[in-house]
This record gives C-alpha cells, sequence and structure tokens, in this order.
C-alpha cells in the first residue's frame, strides 16, 4: 500500500472541499450552468461528430441480443405482408370481375338480349387467325357460332368455333376480321378491320364521306356479318387519304385486345316485350311508334 | 512534459464520448462507467497525486457535461482515483506471482499455447482490473449517495446499489484493456509506476508472467 504524503493528503481535502462547495453552489444558486451549456455545448458537437462512426457499431452491437428474435418477427412480418397482398390482389380481382358483369348486365339490359358471361381462359393464334380468345363456355352454355361477343357496351369479336365447354372468338383486332360499323353522329356506313391490338382502321363506303376526329362509331350492317349492331366500337383517332382518293380512319378500340378478361356473349334471343309493330297515326296521318304497354304514342315523325 | 496534461484531457474527453455513444447505450440499465475505470487505472499506474488530481478533473467535466449538480462526480472520482492511488502498490505483478498463480502460468506454458503471452499478460492484469473494477463499481452508488443527499437523485440509492455489483465486473473487463493503455501512456510521457523505482522494461513477444514478473 503507498503511504501518501502530507502534501497529498492537504491537496485531497483541498479538492474534496472545493468539490463539496462546487456541488452546493450549484444546487443552491445555479452558478455553474453557464459552464455547463458551454461544455455540453462542445460535448454535444463531439457526439454528433462521432455517432456516424460509433452509431453503426453501438447499433449493431445493441441489436445481437435480439437478432434471432428480430429475424423471426421479421419472417412473420413478411408472411403477413405477402397474405395481406394476396388478399388484396384477390380483392381487386373480384372488384374488377364485379365491375365487368355489372356492365354486361347494364348492356343486356339496354340491348334486350340474354348476355352469357364467360372468363378469357387463352389468348393468341387459332383457327388461322392471328387474334383470337378462347372463352370457358361453350356449346353447352349455348354459345353458338357467329354471336357477337362483348365487353361492357364495346363489341370483341365473334364466336368462330365452339366446343361442348370452351369457345373460340375472332377478335376486332385481327387482319381478317371485318365488321360492319356506322358512324354513330352522321349514320355514315363502312367497313372496321383489325390493324392490331392498338387501333382499327375503318373505310366509309362513300369515299367523299366527311370524317371527323373524335367521332364514336358504333356496330352496323355490313354484308352477311352477324354481329349485334348498335355496340360501340371505337373512337375516330386520325383520318387519312389514300391513294385512290379515298378516304380512311384510324380507330382506336373501345377495348383493347390485350386487356380482355370478363366477356358477354349476346345471345340473340330477347327477353322483353316484342318489336312493336308501326300504326297509322290519328287521322291516317304518318305517326309514330304505338307502345302497347302504355298505349301511347312515342314519338312522331313530324 | 506538457504532453502528460494534453494526453490526460485527450483521455478524459475520448473515454467521456465513449461512454455517452458506446458504453451508456450497451449496458442500460447497469451503470457500467468507462471514465471511472480509467480514473482508477491512473491512479493504479501513475499513484495517489496523479489520481486525486485526473480524478478530480475528469469528475469536474463530466459534471458539466451532465444535467446533476456540478461536482458530484469530481467528488467521487477524486475518491476513486485516490484509492486506486493507495491500494495500487497492493496489486503489482511482484505480488501476483504468488505461488497459485505462477503454477497457473506454469501449466499454460508448458501446453505450448500459441497465444501463452497475450493469455498470460491479461492474467497478470487481472488484480488491476479487479480492483479497478471493483472501485468504479463503487463509483455509482457513492454518486447516488452524494446525489441523495442533495436531493437531487433520479434513482434511488438501493436500486443504484443493486445494479452496481454486475456492473463492477463489466468494469473489471474494460480495465484489462483500459490499465495497460495507461500504463503505455504513462510509460511513453515519461512516468513509470508511482513509487516503485524505475520504469518496467518493454513487453518482449513471447514473453510469459513470470519473464514479466522478473523484469519488474
Amino acid at each position: 500500500m503507498r503511504q501518501l504524503t502530507g502534501r497529498q493528503r492537504r491537496a485531497a481535502l483541498a479538492l474534496a472541499v472545493l468539490a463539496v462547495a462546487f456541488c452546493t453552489l450549484d444546487v443552491v444558486a445555479g452558478r455553474f450552468d453557464g459552464a455547463r451549456g458551454g461544455v455540453q455545448g462542445v460535448l454535444g458537437a463531439l457526439y454528433r461528430g462521432t455517432d456516424p462512426v460509433l452509431g453503426p457499431a453501438r447499433r449493431w452491437v445493441q441489436g445481437l441480443p435480439g437478432a434471432g428474435r428480430d429475424a423471426d418477427t421479421i419472417a412473420s412480418l413478411r408472411a403477413q405482408v405477402a397474405g395481406l397482398q394476396r388478399a388484396q390482389t384477390d380483392t381487386a380481382a373480384e372488384r374488377a370481375t364485379r365491375a365487368a358483369l355489372s356492365r354486361l348486365q347494364l348492356q343486356a339490359s339496354r340491348g334486350g338480349y340474354a348476355v352469357l358471361p364467360a372468363r378469357v381462359t387463352a389468348i393468341g393464334p387459332a383457327g388461322g387467325f392471328d387474334w383470337t380468345v378462347v372463352l370457358d363456355a361453350g356449346s353447352a352454355d349455348g354459345i353458338r357460332i357467329g354471336q357477337t361477343v362483348i365487353s361492357g357496351p364495346a363489341v370483341v369479336g365473334r364466336v368462330v368455333r365452339v366446343s361442348a365447354s370452351s369457345a373460340t372468338v375472332l377478335l376486332l383486332a385481327d387482319a381478317r376480321s371485318g365488321i360492319g360499323a356506322r358512324d354513330r353522329a352522321t349514320g355514315e356506313l363502312g367497313t372496321v378491320t383489325g390493324s392490331g391490338p392498338r387501333h382499327l382502321t375503318w373505310a366509309p363506303l362513300d369515299p367523299a364521306a366527311r370524317i371527323r376526329t373524335g367521332a364514336t362509331l358504333v356496330t352496323g350492317p355490313a354484308g352477311s356479318t352477324s354481329y349485334v349492331p348498335g355496340l360501340m366500337v371505337g373512337t375516330v383517332d386520325s383520318v387519312s387519304t389514300t391513294p385512290g382518293g379515298g378516304t380512311v380512319a384510324r380507330v382506336e378500340p373501345a377495348v383493347k385486345a390485350s386487356r380482355l378478361d370478363v366477356l358477354g356473349v349476346i345471345r340473340p334471343n330477347r327477353t322483353g316485350p316484342p318489336r312493336p309493330a308501326l300504326t297509322p297515326g290519328p287521322g291516317n296521318r304518318p305517326g309514330g311508334y304505338w307502345n302497347p304497354a302504355s298505349s301511347s304514342v312515342l314519338g312522331s315523325t313530324r | 512534459m506538457i504532453l502528460r496534461p494534453i494526453a490526460g484531457l485527450a483521455a478524459i474527453v475520448t473515454v467521456l464520448l465513449l461512454q455517452a455513444t458506446v458504453i451508456g447505450p450497451l449496458t442500460v440499465p447497469l451503470p457500467v462507467s468507462l471514465p471511472a475505470v480509467l480514473v482508477a487505472a491512473v491512479g493504479l499506474r501513475a499513484g495517489p497525486a496523479a489520481g486525486i488530481g485526473f480524478g478530480f478533473s475528469a469528475g469536474f467535466l463530466g459534471d458539466l457535461g451532465s444535467d446533476h449538480p456540478a461536482g458530484v462526480l469530481a467528488l467521487v472520482w477524486l475518491g476513486v482515483g485516490l484509492t486506486a492511488g493507495v491500494l495500487g502498490g497492493l496489486v503489482t505483478p511482484v505480488e501476483l506471482a504468488t505461488p497459485v498463480g505462477r503454477r497457473h502460468i506454469s501449466r499454460r506454458s508448458a501446453r505450448g499455447h500459441r497465444s501463452r503471452s497475450r493469455v498470460d499478460g491479461l492474467f497478470a492484469l487481472r488484480p488491476q482490473a479487479s480492483l479497478a473494477g471493483a472501485l468504479a463499481g463503487l463509483a455509482a452508488p457513492a454518486a447516488a449517495l452524494v446525489l441523495t443527499v442533495t436531493g437531487t437523485a433520479a434513482d434511488t440509492w438501493l436500486y443504484t446499489a443493486v445494479r452496481s455489483a454486475p456492473a463492477a465486473l463489466l468494469d473489471a473487463v474494460l480495465a484489462l484493456a483500459v490499465v495497460p493503455a495507461v500504463g503505455a501512456v504513462l510509460d511513453a510521457t515519461g512516468r513509470g509506476r508511482a513509487g516503485t523505482g524505475p520504469a518496467p522494461a518493454p513487453h518482449r513477444p513471447g514473453a510469459t508472467t513470470t519473464d514479466l514478473v522478473r523484469t519488474w
């Protein structure tokens, strides 16, 4: 054991008294607030300066005790997130299906025909066509060749092949697909042919017909095609003149061929009342349509 | 001789930084104190005069860097440095060379351990580290006692005292690194061990504790 010299004893005693005095002064009068602020400022700056170096090491060491637990927690949370994402995807898919069915229901009510919903199970070339889709419904469900296939109010194509449980639909996007279409505003008739999934081509029957950009085309009669009339085909995107002097329009399709999911096959058996006959108006004047349900004239040509 | 105060100030600031950024957060809720270990190590290796001065200075700086009243750590660490300086003479490696210790070292050396010199060096430091750890561990309840007297204690004295025992063990582990570092700095700045004659011979690679003991 080392012995303290007298000087060391006195120094120790003096410093101890000084420390007690400091303590008393600080507790009673807060005499060291300024010095404390300065030292804490300097040390705080040093803390912040060294934290980029020491902080990662400290956090790594602090994480060691809970490393196993954290791994389990992370795995559990990842599984939970994956489950929630699946549920969200399922919900989104169900919502899209419900919306598609609602649009088909609305179109069936509007057109007065039965619409058989079916889901697309395959897409690609088939039967010599480039753009076809296969539906999960067939002749057992009442689908026949030639029936019109829609997506909401828009035409998609027609059935070209049927088996008992599936049907192949030729899409409008196919170059060998032709459909009669008319300008809904002017009534101008023409033929729409496919040019791939991005756009269609509409050639009016009258080469001198005036076509305006933005015009809406709907299905109309053309040759022997069996499309249900009045369905939306697309919107005129641009108009150009052919070398032969004719006019053709590039049409933005109402439904993109690459995004088909739930479709409807129109079965043309009418579900509404029989079509009313034209009857003479009062006083044998050319009158209007006679509505047998309400016994009133719905419209007049005058 | 101006090197020694500069080295002391640098050491105080460094250990306060390490205490605040690494040691303190990693050892919560144990009151492990690297600065107290340093003060004890200085007292052990440099004697009571250096222990008193260094303990008071480090404690006062620590007080000003904390929110408790100034003078608390200065008083407590002054006591740590003083006690370490007085008791330091009891735990020099000469006293370490007990029959039990010698037998242990001989057995390890006979087995031909590759790192036996390092292990033996740590073994030689064990009493000093234990004393430094014990003193640093006592510093926490002592400071809590002073704070209780001044009415500014955040925890009860008993709560701090109970946690001091495991903290002292960790302090002793820290002392295994701090004590030789302090010795190296003191040697480099021209100050040997207090009151025990000339400075120790430099450590030769491969030397055992027995060799070290002979040189002291």
